[in-house]
């Protein structure tokens, strides 16, 4: 019986094809939206949380914090704390820290012959080619002789290479770099390995060069921006991220001064933004498949008022109320699932594109499948029900003289 | 063993409400019917011949007064008991055919038993005997309505009225659209059912046509003017 209501239910929407392709198209949308949101969202977050990861298991970033801005002082970063030798200290004192770089970040234009570009400077020390895991392509990275001898010597990172050497071996060509006032002539000794984009940060863009060198002859500071502190036990990051607070705190009197965060934070942090706007746009997508859902009733609405004589000459013949009811409930239910099948391949074909396009790995979840899938034949149940039941209380006599 | 009274009414009224005014379609119509007659109804229009059909196949039920089906209470009866009386107990013939176009004549001959629940295999073999027997050719029962003339259509509802087998057939004008030959080729098979023991009741406004029957019963106004058997055949 059931078997034969949704025989009916089939012959009336092939009755009219170009209706149901219109009514699912709206379940179409909002399907594929919902899975394609979800996936690249997902696909996004892996991105992201695999380059942090790229930077070295065991990183902790020390970064000037706030000083509050009271009475008619505005709110600044702190700028005059992070020394050398408190970079050493920290290694001294903390059990768990093997290793502190410090570093400077400056813009400056780079030009060799006729090629110029818009770098940017990190002055920092031997340690940080194994803290930030660049591994050196040619020549060599920054050595502990040119921190002491304040060389001029350059690492350039693949992008600086490809815009200032397009045909030639950069190894020990002088390059002058240009920053505020000063201009200075360097020496190139080493190119790194392509490490690519880190949210803001792109490894390829940097030129490295000693931050004693920064500190003597560019900046004429003594402080440097920020501490890039390592722990050879990823495991212990917790503690180490502790033992620096609290030597910090000591040393400066003072906890807003700094803000220390190891990198199992900042993934989770990246993690819970990425999931929130993936959220967001679900709410978003869900809300077309929601339109679609109406599309769906008022297709209904109109096919019961057209077949009101069809559903009068069934009741004549022997329907009952539910038998009517079903017909029409499996109909907006063909549509919702019909719609929803093709929504969930669309879905997951756009989300291979933009794997694909981006290099990211595929990631489809089963849940946001399933979601979709219970959720567009909920629209078609929930509906369809209310044509459903309008066809249903049809009254056979008026239904009959419909014309 | 069947009784023989097929049905009786007593007194049944039927009012319409039209906003404020009432419009009384039955006044008042008693009548009772035996298993095995062939009764024409007649009278002019707006004289209460669809509504009073309306009420006898159970498509609606009347206001006020007594009205028993095949020892059934009709007053009290809910819609699916009303639906399963229609399904199992009346056939409809009615003068528009009123065919499902989506279906050819075989499948729309064999609906209501889909409603019935009965199994495909046998719904289909009896759905071709009935064709058969209305004497629609083979050929055709996989036409669809629009392909059929208006006496093959005529001649599929009537299969379709037949295939639950039901105590009475109830004919609305089923000649009204169509020309002399098929028409008297439609009236020629009511006949041979009723020979076969079927009861049947053919609402009419033609009174050729309602020669045809042995009861003829004349509406006007809601009531029943004259109910007399029919001494010419």
């Amino acid at each position: 019986m059931i078997f034969e209501l949704i025989k009916i239910a089939f012959n009336s929407l092939k009755a009219n094809k170009l209706r149901f392709f219109l009514s699912i198209l709206g379940i179409i949308i909002g399907v594929a939206a919902v899975i394609a949101v979800i996936s690249i969202g997902e696909e996004a977050t892996y991105n992201v949380k695999s380059r942090v990861s790229s930077l070295g298991s065991g990183l902790i970033i020390v970064t000037p914090g706030f000083r509050g801005g009271k009475g008619g002082k505005v709110s600044q970063e702190v700028s005059n704390v992070f020394s050398l030798e408190l970079a050493e200290e920290i290694v001294k004192k903390s059990p768990d820290i093997d290793k502190v770089v410090p570093s400077i970040q400056k813009g400056a234009l780079l030009k060799y012959k006729n090629n110029n570009f818009q770098a940017r400077i990190s002055a920092t020390t031997p340690d940080y080619e194994k803290v930030l895991n660049c591994p050196v392509d040619e020549g060599r990275f920054l050595s502990e002789k040119d921190i002491e001898e304040y060389k001029k010597v350059a690492v350039l990172g693949k992008n600086v290479v490809t815009e200032l050497f397009p045909e030639e071996d950069p190894l020990n060509k002088k390059i002058v770099l240009q920053t505020g006032s000063h201009k200075l002539v360097f020496q190139v000794v080493g190119v790194l390995k392509s490490k690519g984009q880190m949210m803001l940060f792109n490894f390829d863009d940097q030129v490295y060069i000693p931050v004693s060198t920064m500190m003597k002859r560019i900046s004429g500071e003594k402080f440097v921006q920020l501490y890039l502190a390592h722990t050879d036990n990823p495991d212990r990051a917790t503690d180490a991220t502790k033992q620096i607070k609290f030597l910090l705190t000591r040393k400066l009197e003072d906890p807003d001064l700094f803000r220390v965060r190891n990198q199992q934070e900042i993934i989770e942090t990246v993690g819970r933004v990425t999931s929130i706007m993936v959220l967001m746009l679900a709410g978003i997508a869900g809300i077309s498949l929601l339109v679609g859902g109406i599309g769906i009733m008022n297709i209904m609405l109109v096919s019961v008022t057209e077949r009101t004589r069809e559903i009068g000459i069934r009741k004549a013949i022997g329907a009952k109320r539910k038998d009517i009811l079903i017909q029409f409930l499996v109909e907006s239910l063909i549509i919702s699932i019909t719609g929803g099948i093709i929504g969930l391949i669309l879905g997951v074909i756009i989300s291979a594109l933009v794997a694909y396009f981006n290099h990211w790995p595929l990631i489809l979840s089963s849940f946001s499948i399933v979601l979709a899938f219970i959720f567009s034949s909920g629209v078609g149940l929930i509906f369809g029900i209310y044509p459903a039941m309008k066809a249903a209380r049809l009254n056979p006599v008026e239904a009959l003289r419909y014309e | 063993m069947m009784k023989k009274i097929l049905f009786g009414i007593k007194n049944v009224k039927k009012i319409y409400k039209m906003g404020e005014v009432s419009v009384p379609a039955l006044r008042g119509i008693s009548l009772k019917v035996e298993r095995g007659e062939f009764i024409a109804i007649t009278g002019p229009s707006g004289s209460g011949k669809s509504t009073l059909m309306h009420i006898l196949g159970c498509l609606d039920k009347p206001t006020e007064g007594i009205f028993y089906f095949d020892g059934k209470n009709i007053l009290e009866a809910s819609e699916d008991n009303l639906a399963e009386i229609r399904n199992k107990k009346i056939g409809f013939v009615f003068q528009q055919f009123n065919l499902l176009g989506g279906m050819n004549a075989l499948e729309n001959v064999e609906t209501p038993c889909i409603y019935a629940g009965v199994k495909k295999d046998k719904r289909i073999k009896r759905a071709k005997e009935l064709l058969n027997k209305v004497g629609l050719e083979e050929e055709r029962f996989s036409h669809h309505p629009n392909r059929l003339s208006g006496g093959q259509r005529q001649k599929v509802a009537i299969a379709r009225a037949l295939i639950n087998n039901p105590a009475l057939l109830l004919a609305d004008e089923p000649t009204g659209s169509l020309d002399t030959v098929s028409g008297d080729e439609i009236i020629k098979i009511f006949q041979n059912l009723n020979k076969e023991g079927k009861t049947i009741i053919l609402v009419t406004h033609e009174s050729y046509i309602a020669h045809h029957a042995r009861r003829i019963i004349h509406l006007k106004d809601g009531l029943i003017e004259e109910d007399k058997i029919n001494n010419d055949l």
